[in-house]
């Protein structure tokens, strides 16, 4: 067990960054790969048989699964058997298959990938048209809204921490200033597309993409991974988000709150320059942690920022859009049949502006 | 670059001469008012500022999905003065080493031109709305939380800095960019550098390092005062100065010159100790303290600040005082109960390795120094583009 899955990441990146520069280096990481992803699942029994790990194989298991199918959606595989899969291969490798008409084709004989991946596709909507991107391989002291802040290419529904040997959500509440063990977690990005997963997606395969002096791994990730017999309306429920995703709604995941200072004298226009008052300009009845209590009602808070503003004013950055849509809402007074807790939200905001704020991945990619 | 006629021609200047051939090469462009010469893909939209190390313009990139906006800082004079020369590297090299951290400015291109009058290096850069001087200075209505949250930030980008064995030492307001979002970022590396002994050269004597750093109303006394080695302390100082500007909207000690400065830190924080003064061994300063000028008495932080939180006064009284050696590092800092309700270990990472700074003595003459620069940007080209490959 000589460190696999960062040896396994490598064999990705050679075959996808040999294939697009070096068609001389292609060959030998090509070969690596193969060896790589069978010692995996030789290895994965070896270890079973043991009783050793459990947690670290079913990880590499389900991590190699991902990269099978991420590398079976270079739009080659001629013996896919899946001419769907030809047809709609993902776009960030598509631009592969243009370069290089068969990348992988001296794979398909070396073990039995295709079942590995039609099996996903079957069992889920399956990697074509996703808008899901998975993190991994992301250092210790590394917060989420740093790791977001290096995002970009357009909204995202949601984030979650999954487990990272079974992808479950983690049932853990997380408080939104507690570390998070990356050991142990991996961060799924549901985008509102599949166009702008794919800008972020091209983004993060760059050198560009780095977070604190690291580079954390992307894949593409089928935008349902476990059926879930309870969430069974839960397509048109995300159709209508994305609904509301869009124009003129504009949800976003977070949520900008403001108030009126009373009293506050205009400054601009003034002839000559001069120091704001200090008190006049401070509000010292504003207590984040009374916030972050009220707002986590509605669901789990990445962080609350202090937003620039003349009137007091700071932003909610919530997982799930559906937390924000429900938050503004229940403040706006539109919502029915409410908790009392909630209606006692609803009065103590009921003097502030609440509206979406941007997500901060909704920026366009710089370079 | 007249001097040197004989010398065979080294690459930077081939590929001036390359250059000039394609004086209208179809993929760049030339924005006259502020002597810009761009790849074409962006346009430049207006003129941000103007200073001695050069100017900066804001533009977009016509060709990436979204037109982003994006900051181009073009540094000038760098060709025919080393000391300039040397400042471009260093600031390139920082903001590469530091890139990625969320409370340090990101570097997303470079390129260096060699066609007068355009000549200069270009870096390309995030575009920030407002900087923490705008913010400050302005009728943003600020809270606790925002004071917590731009502190604790500006702690959070200078200890990645600090554990790099890098001192900034040019923190200011001015230097700080703040999103709308309330998002801090240090910029400005120009005059940063490195500390780690593992990378200075081995002489007898100590190392060089200039005393005439940072803004005037930011420098640490021991800057002012002592011509003796200084450190880390000297950007905790200036931490110290924007927390007590945060809470007054005004700069805490504003110096018309040096030894105003001095007497202005004077009558907040009184006299340094005699052993501080004596410590400086500095005839300025024992001029300054010993004579018959008139002592000064500390003043009560709560007077000065009633708003402020009692633990944020505590932070103040422990960053703005005379004896650097008893100032807190940025670690200490940020275990101030001050940041108990804003704090997150996972936004308190630290650099990789110390920052390596031996071309400064390595690289020796300017022509050495070009060839560097120009390698080193290209290499930064070819990093950002390439796919990275893990050991």
């Amino acid at each position: 067990m000589d460190c696999p899955e960062p040896s396994g990441t490598e064999t990705l990146n050679d075959q996808d960054g040999g294939t697009k520069r070096h068609r001389s280096s292609r060959t030998a990481g090509k070969r690596s790969g193969r060896h790589f992803l069978s010692d995996w699942f030789s290895e994965d029994k070896k270890c079973s048989s043991k009783g050793e790990d459990e947690f670290a194989v079913k990880e590499k298991l389900l991590l190699s699964k991902l990269i099978e199918a991420n590398l079976n959606n270079t739009g080659v595989s001629g013996n896919s058997g899946n001419s769907e899969l030809q047809k709609n291969a993902i776009p960030g490798f598509g631009q592969l298959k243009v370069r290089h008409s068969n990348p992988l084709q001296d794979n398909g004989m070396e073990m039995n990938r295709v079942e590995v991946t039609t099996q996903m596709l079957e069992d889920n909507a399956g990697l074509i048209n996703s808008r899901t991107l998975l993190l991994t391989d992301i250092p210790p002291y590394t917060s989420l809204p740093a790791i977001l802040s290096r995002i970009g290419g357009g909204p995202l529904q949601r984030i979650d921490l999954l487990k990272r040997h079974n992808w479950e959500t983690l049932s853990e509440p997380h408080s939104w200033n507690q570390p998070i063990d990356w050991q142990q977690s991996v961060l799924k990005l549901q985008f509102d597309s599949h166009e702008n997963a794919i800008i972020f997606y091209e983004h993060s395969r760059t050198n560009a993409f780095i977070v604190n002096g690291c580079h954390l791994l992307t894949l593409w990730m089928p935008d349902k991974c476990t059926p879930d017999p309870e969430k069974k309306g839960q397509d048109e429920i995300d159709k209508e988000i994305l609904n509301l995703m869009a124009e003129p709604e504009n949800a976003r995941r977070v949520l900008v709150l403001k108030q009126p200072v009373p009293n506050k004298k205009r400054t601009a226009g003034r002839k000559h320059f001069s120091y704001p008052d200090p008190l006049a300009n401070y509000s010292s009845d504003f207590d984040i942690e009374e916030v972050v209590g009220d707002f986590s009602r509605f669901g789990k808070i990445v962080e609350v920022t202090p937003v620039i503003s003349r009137k007091l004013c700071f932003g909610i950055q919530f997982f799930d859009i559906v937390s924000a849509m429900d938050a503004k809402h229940n403040i706006e007074g539109d919502v029915e049949d409410q908790d009392e807790l909630k209606l006692e939200i609803a009065r103590k905001y009921g003097g502030w502006y609440v509206w979406y704020g941007k997500d901060p991945t909704d920026k366009p990619i710089l370079a | 670059m007249d001097e040197i006629p004989n010398l065979p021609l080294r690459h930077p200047l081939q590929y001036q001469t390359q250059k000039k051939l394609n004086y209208n090469d179809p993929d760049k462009t030339i924005y006259e008012k502020a002597n810009f010469y761009v790849d074409n893909k962006y346009q430049i939209v207006n003129m941000l500022g103007k200073g001695s190390y050069g100017t900066v313009c804001s533009a977009v990139n016509l060709k990436s999905k979204g037109n982003p906006s994006l900051a181009i800082k073009k540094v000038c004079n760098i060709f025919n003065k080393e000391v300039l020369l040397k400042r471009a590297i260093r600031e390139l090299k920082l903001m590469a080493f530091f890139k990625g951290h969320k409370n340090i400015i990101n570097l997303v291109d470079l390129d260096i031109v060699y066609i007068k009058p355009y000549d200069g290096l270009y870096c390309f850069q995030e575009l920030v709305e407002y900087d923490l001087a705008k913010v400050i200075h302005s009728s943003v209505q600020f809270s606790e939380y925002h004071i917590q949250c731009f502190t604790y930030q500006i702690l959070c980008g200078l200890k990645y800095i600090h554990s790099a064995d890098v001192i900034h030492r040019d923190l200011k307001p001015g230097n700080i960019l703040v999103t709308s979002q309330g998002v801090l970022k240090i910029c400005d590396f120009g005059l940063a550098r490195g500390i780690n002994e593992k990378f200075m050269k081995f002489t007898h004597r100590p190392p060089e390092i200039t005393h005439y750093v940072a803004t005037r109303w930011y420098r640490a006394p021991e800057l002012i005062l002592s011509r003796k080695n200084y450190g880390k302390p000297v950007d905790m100082w200036a931490v110290g100065c924007i927390l007590g500007e945060l809470y007054g909207r005004r700069p805490l000690f504003v110096g018309d010159n040096q030894i105003h400065q001095v007497s202005e830190i004077c009558k907040v924080i009184g006299n340094p100790p005699r052993k501080v003064a004596l410590g400086y061994e500095s005839a300025a300063a024992w001029d300054f303290f010993c004579n018959s000028r008139p002592k000064f008495l500390k003043k009560d932080w709560s007077s000065l600040f009633p708003h402020a939180n009692p633990h944020a006064r505590e932070l103040l009284s422990k960053l703005v005082c005379w004896d650097s050696s008893a100032r807190l590092t940025v670690e200490l800092s940020l275990e101030s109960p001050f940041f108990s309700k804003v704090r997150s270990i996972d936004e308190e990472p630290v650099a990789r390795e110390p920052f390596d700074f031996s071309f400064e003595w390595r690289v020796g003459s300017i022509e050495g120094l070009k060839e560097y620069l120009h390698d080193q940007v290209e290499l930064f080209r070819d990093q950002m583009r390439e796919t990275p490959r893990k050991i």
